[in-house]
């Protein structure tokens, strides 16, 4: 976790060392900004949240499966 | 052959410490951790020793200095005084400039248009940045000012660094014990974050 801390982040672990930052602190820091942004999981997987367009092509799909082949 | 990565430069923050500036405060540090430098502030000089050696110390040690000069009216508690701190800052960034080894580049912001000419007319042919007293306001006068070489944000980048900050504020207090930002510790971890939003938000 550490490594991929300090590649990724490199510029906020070297603003923090030249702060006086605990890097332990820093860690936790860039882990809670981290964290708040990564996508939610269930069951382990990566939940995909519905969007306005993702909503809308699932009601026409929905509504499609409802229609019998012959009415298509 | 490329040497050992060089640390981020510094930039001085000179600006008063008051609930009714802490958004264009935040501005200022989310704008400046975007650029990939370092904020620094007197709010992080402890006790102890003399203030003044200490201050002269802080901008010795960065290479840029943004001095707001918004607060220039009289403070509201007894006896009503206006407050000396900032203009004194900055004479002494500008006297580094001069006589000082090291690079320094100081730059001047405003709220008001023509009012330094006013307030500090020594300056005059120096050109402030005017802010308006906004964020966005600040976020541009910081990109007038930040042109150089290596990471150029724009504006929503900043605004996306500003807000993932904003978002962790109430964290950052509450482990701090605090309630405002002008505080050591909520300054520093303030900067990390907005460091980290910015290497997350800026390639």
């Amino acid at each position: 976790m550490a490594i991929i801390i300090k590649s990724r982040f490199a510029t906020a672990m070297d603003t923090a060392d030249a702060l006086g930052v605990p890097r332990k602190r820093a860690a936790e820091l860039i882990k809670l900004l981290d964290s708040a942004n990564a996508p939610e999981k269930k069951n382990g997987r990566v939940q995909l949240k519905a969007t306005g367009s993702l909503k809308r092509k699932t009601a026409k799909r929905q509504t499609r499966g409802r229609t019998s082949k012959a009415a298509r | 052959m490329a040497g050992p990565p060089r640390p981020p430069d510094k930039v001085f923050l000179n600006i008063p410490y008051d609930k009714q500036f802490q958004s264009l405060c935040l501005a200022y540090i989310c704008g400046i951790s975007t650029f990939g430098f370092v904020p620094k502030a007197t709010l992080e000089i402890p006790g102890g020793s003399r203030r003044l050696d200490r201050i002269f110390k802080l901008i010795q040690n960065c290479r840029f200095s943004v001095h707001d000069l918004s607060r220039v009216e009289l403070d509201k508690k007894r006896p009503p005084t206006p407050r000396f701190n900032m203009p004194f800052e900055l004479g002494l960034s500008v006297a580094w400039d001069r006589m000082g080894r090291k690079k320094h580049t100081w730059f001047v912001y405003e709220r008001v248009e023509r009012r330094l000419a006013k307030s500090l007319s020594d300056l005059n042919g120096t050109d402030p940045y005017i802010h308006g007293g906004t964020v966005a306001g600040v976020f541009r006068e910081l990109c007038s000012a930040f042109i150089r070489p290596g990471r150029q944000p724009s504006i929503q980048q900043m605004q996306k660094v500003y807000q993932d900050v904003e978002k962790h504020l109430p964290e950052i207090l509450r482990r701090a014990g605090a309630k405002s930002i002008f505080n050591a510790r909520v300054f520093r971890d303030i900067c990390v974050i907005a460091s980290a939003s910015a290497d997350k938000t800026v390639q």
